[in-house]
């Protein structure tokens, strides 16, 4: 069989330019490397050009590339014997304000799955309802992820902002 | 702690321009264009046809048959790949089937249907309002819509899409696919005329600071040295008699340091998702929108979501300008248990 042609550099380019940052700073913060990060959205956007989904809008489209990488990330923590927590400013990523970083480095410290709830609602604007589609939890266990999830990073934000003299 | 805090420091983080040009090159490298799906694997056409025809001629009696003969009808190619399913629930006097399934590869779609077996609770074609979940042995990609309502018999025809994450292929694991509310009667305004005049505006006569619980467009930001996002709001008043959206007030219509604020307010919003928003357009389709919308609520008064819209003075005045607005409201609103366990069995070979 001969082979098929590729995805032009220019598709390929354009899924990277829309998709790439959204995509980045959720598989950075669950992966908490920016080496595996940026391997984490090749390998969605592969998917994305490859697979080519019908989608019935926008946020459609979002939420299958953010639970796809969402999917690619927590294979990555199965695989990984244990996962060590990298500061911030370790991830070879150009240097947030300080306070973001504080806080950055306080969400990075929590657990996986707290981490993902927290920045698919927070950030991403997510609801509870959405968010337990993208992880493919319950709505009930997604609220109780953000419950804890928002305890735990205030706690751990404490400690960031106390061991910085903040 | 505030934790609005995170979105501006998480979205702090940008992908470094070598990344992106690596990530594109190794695409670009590795991906192969997609393949061209036979017609019975993307039948869009057929099930526009279909929509079409459970919309306009499913007769009042079971769901089942008349889904069948008219897939058939559309085409023979898409119903030979469908499986009776017939796995049903029913709560509140509402019943939920699952009426047929096709299983290719990687990829599963599902029929139901959603009657009202006494008209008592619903008002129309039914939403699932966000409600729906699916439960599987696998990661999927999944979509629910609406393909069709037969009024005679108060059944909406519900299509689930869903895709094995990893590509792999289905092989009879059994899914559950559950719905909590539903909601019926879903209106549309779109484009609505709002019989404001702006060009008789005035200024308010009070404004109050209130903290925003949610909001967007480009002029929503929080002050870095605040501990919330805050907002100057028009003081509620009475509804406007003339706003012609059912379940959407119009609580006030003012300017504020010379721009528009618009300010609208859904009682019991946690139950019908009532929602909209407002535009200018002059004469000639010259279309303004707002430079931001923040919602928020008032003490004593919980259970009303209040959403103030702003818009910036436009080049030749408001008065240049009329107001409309697009809106979605909800009829009818009822919660429930309704959850149907089925097998995925391949169905690639009739």
């Amino acid at each position: 069989m001969p082979p098929r042609p590729g995805v032009s550099p220019q598709a390929a380019q354009a899924a990277v330019e829309t998709h790439g940052d959204r995509l980045f700073r959720l598989c950075l913060v669950l992966l908490g490397s920016a080496a595996d990060a940026e391997d984490a959205v090749q390998e969605t956007l592969l998917k994305y050009l490859q697979k080519a989904p019908v989608f019935e809008s926008p946020e459609h489209e979002k939420a299958w590339l953010l639970r796809v990488a969402a999917n690619h990330c927590r294979d990555v923590h199965r695989r990984r014997a244990r996962h060590p927590q990298t500061p911030f400013e370790e991830l070879d990523l150009p240097a947030p304000a300080a306070e973001s970083r504080e806080l950055l480095d306080a969400l990075l410290a929590l657990p996986e799955k707290f981490r993902a709830v927290l920045v698919l609602h927070y950030v991403e604007g997510y609801r509870v309802e959405d968010v337990a589609k993208i992880v493919g939890r319950t709505p009930s266990a997604v609220k109780m992820r953000l419950q804890k999830g928002r305890r735990l990073l205030a706690q751990q934000y404490g400690k960031e902002a106390a061991g910085h003299g903040i | 702690m505030e934790f609005e805090r995170l979105k501006p420091a998480v979205e702090d983080i940008h992908m470094p321009e070598e990344a992106k040009r690596r990530v594109a090159a190794a695409l670009a490298a590795r991906a192969e264009a997609p393949r061209r799906q036979a017609a019975w694997r993307r039948p869009a056409l057929a099930l526009a046809v279909l929509a079409l025809l459970l919309a306009l001629a499913m007769p009042a009696f079971a769901a089942v048959e008349p889904i069948y003969r008219l897939m058939y009808l559309v085409s023979p190619a898409v119903a030979q790949f469908f499986r009776p399913a017939r796995e049903s629930c029913e709560d509140q006097g509402i019943c939920m089937e699952v009426v047929s399934v096709s299983v290719q590869g990687d990829t599963a779609r599902i029929y139901l249907t959603v009657r009202d077996t006494t008209g008592e609770f619903t008002d129309g074609p039914v939403d699932l309002n966000d409600s729906y979940a699916i439960r599987t042995p696998f990661d999927c990609a999944a979509a629910c819509s609406r393909v069709g309502y037969d009024e005679a018999s108060r059944t909406s025809t519900f299509l689930v899409t869903l895709s094995e994450m990893g590509g792999s292929a289905l092989s009879g694991d059994k899914i559950t696919f559950s719905v909590g509310q539903l909601v019926s009667g879903r209106h549309t305004y779109e484009g609505v005329s709002i019989p404001l005049d702006l060009a008789a505006l005035e200024e308010a006569e009070e404004t109050q600071t209130v903290r925003s619980i949610g909001g967007g467009g480009p002029g929503y930001r929080r002050d870095p040295d605040s501990t919330g996002v805050f907002f100057q709001v028009l003081v509620p008043g009475a509804a406007d008699p003339d706003f012609p959206v059912e379940g959407i007030d119009l609580t006030g219509a003012a300017l504020v340091e010379g721009r528009l604020h618009l300010q609208t307010a859904v009682r019991d919003h946690g139950d019908n998702d009532n929602h909209g928003y407002f535009y200018l357009m002059d004469e000639a389709g010259g279309r303004v929108d707002s430079c931001y919308s923040a919602s928020f609520r008032v003490r004593d008064d919980e259970g009303t979501d209040y959403t103030e819209e702003v818009f910036p003075e436009p080049a030749g005045g408001f008065a240049q300008y009329g107001l409309y607005g697009d809106f979605w409201v909800a009829g009818r609103h009822v919660e429930g248990d309704w959850q149907v366990t089925f097998p995925l069995e391949p169905t690639d070979r009739p």
